[in-house]
C-alpha cells in the first residue's frame, strides 16, 4: 500500500451550494499531488476471493479474517487435519493376442459389463452399475456391444489364456468372435486393465473434528489433532564421572518421554517408561556375552528421566568426558 | 542447544545435555551454554551465569582439572568362563578342533 502525499493535506475550499446561504460543499484543495496513495476500499482491504480462502462470504470484513487467524496464534495445536485425496480409475494396456472372455462350459454362465468403473469401499476397482448377461446370449447374438465397455467374468477357470478380473475392451481394436465350446474370444486387439490411482490434493484443517468428510467427491482421511503428535528428540551429554544414588544422571525434555536409547560406542542402553531398570547391550547377537548386567535404577517423572548405578560411573553411562548420544520418543 | 547445571557436582563436573528441542525451556538451576563459548575440559570447570532476556546464560567458563578415574575391571561372564575351560580341556587332551 502507498500513503497519499500532497502539498496541502488539510486544505479545502468552501463552495456555497446554489440557492442556499448556509450550506457549503467542502472541495479538497491539496495543491500538488506527489502520490495518489492506495484507496481504502473492499478491493484493497478484503476481496471476495480472499475472504473465500478463509471460508468467509462476500460480506466479511477484515476483522472476520483476523478472527480466523487467531486460531493459529492461540491454538494451532487444537486444529484437526485431514488428507484430501481422490481415487480414480485409470487403465493400462494389458493382454494382447487371443484371449477367452467366457464360455458355456467353463467359468461363470453369467458375466457382467458396464460403461464405467468406480473405486469400491475397499479401494479396489469395481464395475459401476453392472449389467448381467448370460454367456449363451452373448455367444448366440454376438458381443460387439461389449466394445468400449468394462467386462468381468466372475469365475476365472485358471487357464492362462482367459481374461482375469475386470478388463476394458477397446472400441475398435481386435476381433470379437465365437469359438468352439460356445465360447467368446477376442483376438488381434488389446485388453486394458483398470487400476486405481490416488491423487493427493493436500491437507485441510478445522477446529471441529466433525468438519470432514463432506460429499464433494474427495476422500478425507483423518490425521488427528496437530498437538497430539508423537515427538522425537535427539541429543547428547558429556559424562561427569560421578555415580550413585546421590549423583544420578538426568535428561529433561519438553515432552514426556516413553522410550529412550542412549548409545556410546558399541553399547546401547534402553529405557522404557514404566520399567524401573534399564537394559544395556553391546553390538552383536543378543546373548550372554553381549548383555551387560549393569543395573540402573530408573525414574521417569514428567518430562525428566533420571537414573543411577551404585557401582561405577561407566555402568551409570557417565564415564568422565565421554559423549553419550540419545534418541527419545514420546 | 546445550545447557549445563550451574551448581557443580562433588568432583567439579556439571551435569549437562544438548537437545534439539526444549524451545526456551531451561530447568531451574540450569543455564544455556552459548555455541560460541569455548569450554575446555568440559564438563569440569567453573560456571558463571546471569539472566539475560529471561533466560540463564553462561557468561564465563573457567576450565577445571579432569580427575583421574579408575577403569572398571570387567568380570568374565559365565560364557567366557565356560569357553575358557572347554578350550583348555581340549588343548590338554589334544582334541581341539580346527587346529
Amino acid at each position: 500500500m502507498k500513503d497519499r502525499s500532497v502539498e496541502f493535506p488539510n486544505r479545502y475550499r468552501m463552495v456555497k451550494v446554489e440557492g442556499t446561504n448556509d450550506i457549503f460543499d467542502l472541495v479538497p484543495a491539496p495543491g500538488e499531488i506527489s502520490e495518489e496513495g492506495t484507496f481504502i476500499n473492499k478491493a484493497t482491504l478484503l476481496k471476495d476471493a480472499t475472504a473465500g480462502l478463509f471460508g468467509l462470504g462476500a460480506d466479511a470484513v477484515p476483522d472476520d479474517v483476523f478472527g480466523v487467524l487467531s486460531r493459529f496464534q492461540n491454538g494451532l495445536g487444537n486444529e484437526y487435519v485431514w488428507e484430501k485425496t481422490k481415487k480414480t480409475v485409470q487403465t493400462e494396456i494389458g493382454t494382447t493376442g487371443l484371449m477367452y472372455l467366457c464360455a458355456s462350459n467353463k467359468g461363470s454362465s453369467t458375466v457382467q459389463y458396464a460403461d464405467a468403473c468406480e473405486v469400491s469401499a475397499d479401494g479396489s476397482v469395481a464395475l459401476k452399475n453392472p449389467i448381467s448377461v448370460s454367456v449363451s446370449t452373448l455367444v448366440s447374438y454376438g458381443a460387439d456391444f461389449l466394445r468400449g465397455k468394462y467386462f468381468l467374468n466372475p469365475t476365472h477357470p485358471g487357464d492362462t489364456d482367459w481374461v482375469k478380473g475386470i478388463v476394458y475392451i477397446h472400441p475398435t481394436d481386435g476381433e470379437i468372435f465365437g469359438s468352439s465350446y460356445s465360447s467368446l474370444c477376442i483376438r488381434g486387439g488389446s485388453l486394458y486393465t483398470p487400476y486405481v490411482t490416488i491423487a493427493v490434493f493436500g491437507y485441510v484443517n478445522s477446529p471441529d473434528p466433525n468438519s470432514y468428510p463432506v460429499d464433494d467427491g474427495y476422500t478425507y482421511t483423518a490425521l488427528g489433532q496437530l498437538g497430539a503428535k508423537v515427538r522425537i528428540a535427539t541429543g547428547s551429554y558429556t559424562g561427569t564421572g560421578t555415580y550413585g544414588a546421590s549423583n544420578p544422571n538426568s535428561i529433561t525434555f519438553d515432552f514426556e518421554p516413553v522410550f529412550l536409547v542412549i548409545y556410546y560406542g558399541s553399547q546401547k542402553t534402553v529405557f522404557i517408561r514404566g520399567c524401573g531398570t534399564a537394559l544395556t547391550i553391546l553390538d552383536g547377537p543378543f546373548s550372554a556375552s553381549t548383555l551387560r548386567g549393569w543395573v540402573n535404577a530408573v525414574t521417569f517423572s514428567g518430562n525428566e528421566l533420571a537414573w543411577y548405578n551404585g557401582d561405577h560411573a561407566d555402568y551409570q553411562l557417565n564415564t568422565s568426558g565421554a559423549v553419550y548420544n540419545y534418541i527419545a520418543i514420546g | 542447544m546445550r545447557i549445563i547445571e550451574i551448581a557443580p557436582l562433588s568432583n567439579g563436573a556439571h551435569r549437562n545435555q544438548s537437545y534439539t528441542g526444549l524451545h526456551g525451556y531451561i530447568p531451574d538451576g540450569w543455564a544455556v551454554v552459548p555455541a560460541n563459548l569455548d569450554t575446555p575440559n568440559f564438563p569440569f570447570g567453573e560456571v558463571e551465569a546471569e539472566e539475560i532476556n529471561g533466560k540463564m546464560i553462561v557468561t564465563k567458563w573457567t576450565p577445571g582439572e579432569i580427575p583421574k578415574t579408575e577403569p572398571v575391571v570387567e568380570e568374565p561372564s559365565q560364557q567366557d568362563i565356560i569357553e575358557a575351560q572347554v578350550t583348555y580341556t581340549a588343548m590338554m587332551t589334544d582334541t581341539l578342533l580346527g587346529v
